[in-house]
């Protein structure tokens, strides 16, 4: 049966020349659409190294002269740093609050961030320093974000009963020290400095946002409050982050209650708390882009599917209409109308079927090339059979969605009826 | 001649309907998904209040490079810089220098939290852009030296703070520092995003703002648009403001400022250029037009196959007419007129489509979610002409070879056998 179907297609080669052209093109194209769709949602839903659920940014402000309450710095007693100290020790104090924490470009989700040399402490000056991304941190950092270990345990009693001044990441981990713990390990900023700094903990891979990978970063600690007043010397008190973890169960709506109540304690000297933004909300911000191509591609593919069902109806049935003849003799002599629906089932698939090796061809090619994204996923067998097999089962449904129509009519066709058109 | 044409389309349009059905659907919703393309370039491009004069519009958005020995800053220039490089051109109709923050508004009595963008500008800012004035005035050259708090709302956030829009005198606290509101504007469309804002007060009032300042002075927070006199200035003001920029980095001891390509025009920013990131014309067209290509030639194809069949149906019909005189070229000008009818319904079709789809799908087709759209940003000249241009496109596309190959046939082939359709 299939090879005089076959026979029939080439026959019709000039008629099927225009669908065999689209399901061509739309089964290239809706290849790499679930390619890179594939690998978007494997990156996505791998663990991020952090939790931001219920963690807060809040935004401080500095009073200038002719704001009420401003007082001029001859009238202070304590510095800016202490001031900080002082009003995120009011916060922390308030029974909502889980913990609070402040850091510099180390909030996730947001654009500022930092960027440092690190080698190791045996490096010699002939070693090229990378650079990598730094987080300037409290302790109280990893808990508001519960940062854990490769192991899962929470990262900040390990931290604490370590003694060092900095914290890895396991990439970088990875990178320094090839398999061996990094825990207790010396490393300093370049091959010049003389002073090396003992690593205290190694953290879970971080990724900054869920279409990105994890890359090596490092945490430099702030074990003491004096650490967070001598960073606040040379950085703004406006420019710090500082992030707040609520208790469980507390919800977004309730924020603004919660800041009113707490009303004077949000001020100290001239420092305020200005404005409180979930990172939640945050998050949606910085994901948009990626989220908003996502969704194009998934209008995209719609579209395509669409217009193969279109293409594939539009077709067949007038293929029908003409060979309603050679149909009522077929019927006449004996076939069911299943047989009948399962001829026009298999001469569609069969269209599809023609196009694999131009596009694996096509496929090849842009393997050759380099043209998916291989940094994130590597290019395995499972990888090439879930979307190319998902390209083709969508279209293959598409086309058998198609036929269904064409072949209902065939199905109230009287046979004597059809014989009269031979 | 043509109504004879049209009238046999229609009555073929009638006789096969679930063919017609099919082919205006696939038209409308190919001709839907590239006006949808089209529409969102046009939100970026065409003039809409405010922003009523774009196609005269120069800006340097966060396009600012300061250079020192000891490496370079990227970002926004410092108020002096405006002052020094923009302020001076003489040859622009008017010049503004804008930086945006997110802070909470409160009124008297009541502190809220909640973060509102607020545009710290100049009076320049009103002359550039044409915003409609519900009460009051905008804030002047005297209120813009002297530092007086004075601010402008849109009427939505005059609603939420007091309920009512007549609030021209009363107060706004723009995170600590009391405001009085000297006008009222009509809302602006986030697709406007020089012009948008919920409060715009002068920048002088802000002294964090105008101190944030690093490389002696010219990397800021701060950036720039400007309105020429005629499109034709455009090079010219470049040019001046070169000499500003030679001037300005002469009064400077080791800090170079320049504005990496900047001041664009409002094609460049609508193909997507922006401040650092310059994206070229050929590679914009290359993108869009491929993914337009795709648009038009996947239902090309699967009308291709349509058309042909109708057309090869009616080999007999253009066989006499053609023994009796009628030329290749009239019986291609018949098939495409026939076509175009068809193609026409399913472009209006597409056309309304587009309209409803775009709202619906609107956050993730434009940059911020909540954009507000509004007749005179969809209903433009562009619009049309694009959804007539694409019609007429794949009227040609799919109707174009059939109508050719059947036209040139010889006149005996054609009559010989009317019953082998494919």
């Amino acid at each position: 049966m299939i090879k005089h179907i076959w026979t029939m297609i080439w026959n019709q080669r000039s008629g099927n020349s225009w669908i065999f052209l689209e399901l061509l093109l739309v089964f290239g194209v809706l290849w790499v659409m679930m390619d890179s769709m594939l690998v978007n949602l494997c990156t996505y839903q791998r663990p991020l190294g952090f939790d931001i659920t219920n963690v807060y940014m809040v935004n401080i402000g500095k009073k200038t002269e002719g704001i009420s309450g401003y007082k001029p710095d001859s009238l202070l007693e304590t510095s800016v740093g202490e001031d900080l100290v002082r009003l995120t020790g009011n916060i922390r104090r308030a029974p909502e609050v889980d913990e609070v924490c402040i850091a510099y470009a180390s909030c996730p989700y947001t654009w500022s961030n930092s960027w440092t040399t690190l080698v190791r402490a045996d490096a010699d000056t002939s070693m090229k320093a990378d650079y990598f991304q730094c987080f300037r941190t409290t302790l109280s950092y990893f808990d508001v974000l519960r940062v854990k270990d490769r192991e899962g345990r929470l990262l900040r009693p390990i931290v604490e009963n370590n003694i060092g001044g900095l914290v890895i990441t396991a990439d970088l981990e990875d990178k320094f020290f090839e398999g061996k713990s990094g825990i207790g390990q010396q490393v300093k900023w370049s091959a010049e400095e003389t002073e090396s700094m003992t690593v205290a903990a190694v953290t879970s891979p971080v990724r900054q946002n869920e279409f990105s990978v994890s890359t090596p970063c490092l945490y430099q600690l702030m074990r003491t409050d004096e650490e967070v007043v001598e960073m606040t010397s040379w950085v703004k008190a406006e420019n710090v982050d500082c992030l707040v973890r609520m208790k469980d169960g507390f919800k977004a709506e309730d924020m603004e209650a919660f800041l009113d109540k707490m009303g004077e304690q949000l001020e100290v000297n001239n420092l305020y708390v200005s404005c409180v933004i979930p990172l939640e909300e945050q998050r949606l911000v910085i994901l948009k882009g990626r989220m908003d191509n996502l969704k194009r591609k998934i209008a995209l593919v719609g579209f395509m599917l669409v217009n193969v069902f279109f293409g594939i109806v539009g077709t067949f049935w007038l293929r029908t209409q003409y060979r309603r003849g050679e149909i009522g003799l077929r019927s006449a002599l004996g076939a069911s109308r299943g047989t009948l629906k399962r001829y026009l089932d298999v001469e569609g698939l069969s269209l599809l079927v023609f196009t694999i090796p131009f596009v694996l061809i096509f496929i090849a090619n842009t393997l050759y090339f380099d043209l998916p994204d291989t940094v994130k996923m590597a290019y395995t067998w499972w990888r090439f059979l879930i979307t190319f097999g998902s390209a083709f089962l969508l279209l293959g449904g598409m086309i058998w969605v198609g036929i269904w129509f064409p072949a209902r009519k065939i199905a109230k066709m009287d046979p004597a009826e059809s014989l009269h058109y031979e | 001649m043509i109504k004879q044409y049209l009238k046999q389309a229609f009555y073929m349009l009638k006789e096969n309907r679930l063919i017609s059905i099919i082919s205006i659907a696939g038209t409308a919703i190919s001709i839907a998904m590239i006006m949808i393309v089209v529409l969102v370039f046009q939100i970026q491009f065409a003039n809409y209040y405010p922003e009523n004069d774009r196609d005269r519009m120069m800006y340097v958005e966060n396009g600012t490079e300061v250079r020192s020995s000891d490496g370079w800053n990227r970002g926004a220039m410092s108020a002096e810089a405006v002052k020094e490089c923009f302020y001076s051109l003489e040859l622009p109709e008017a010049v503004s220098g804008y930086a945006l923050s997110l802070k909470p508004l409160s009124i008297p009595g009541k502190r809220m939290y909640k973060g509102y963008e607020i545009k710290y500008t100049d009076p320049g800012f009103w002359r550039v852009f044409s915003f409609r004035f519900v009460a009051g005035k905008p804030f002047t050259q005297a209120d813009f030296d002297a530092a007086i708090p004075v601010a402008v709302v849109s009427e939505s956030v005059a609603r939420k703070l007091y309920g009512f829009t007549d609030v021209v005198g009363k107060d706004v606290i723009i995170d600590q520092a009391v405001y009085t509101i000297c006008g009222v504007v009509e809302d602006a469309s986030r697709a406007a995003d020089t012009a948008f804002a919920s409060v715009w007060v002068p920048y002088t009032t802000d002294r964090i703002l105008l101190a944030n300042t690093t490389k002696e002075n010219m990397a800021g927070s701060f950036s720039v648009c400007i309105l020429a006199k005629r499109k034709g200035d455009f090079d010219a003001i470049r040019q001046e403001l070169d000499r500003q920029i030679e001037r300005y980095n002469g009064m400077k001891k080791d800090c170079k400022i320049n504005f990496m390509g900047n001041p664009i025009t409002r094609l460049e920013v609508a193909i997507g250029s922006q401040g650092q990131v310059h994206v070229s014309l050929k590679d914009y067209l290359l993108e869009t037009g491929s993914l337009l290509l795709f648009l038009l030639f996947v239902p090309a194809l699967n009308l291709l196959g349509v058309t042909q069949s109708a057309v090869q149906k009616r080999r007999v019909e253009m066989g006499v007419r053609k023994a009796f005189g009628a030329t290749c070229g009239v019986l291609i000008r018949q098939v495409l007129y026939e076509n175009g009818l068809m193609t026409l319904i399913g472009g209006a079709l597409g056309l309304i489509l587009s309209l409803l789809f775009l709202p619906v799908c609107k956050d993730f087709l434009l940059k911020s979610a909540d954009t507000a759209l509004s007749g005179d940003m969809l209903f433009q000249p562009m619009a049309f002409g694009a959804a007539l241009l694409f019609c007429l496109l794949l009227n040609l596309l799919s109707a174009g070879i059939p109508a050719a190959r059947i036209a040139c046939q010889k006149i005996v082939a054609s009559l010989r056998d009317g019953e082998e359709f494919l």
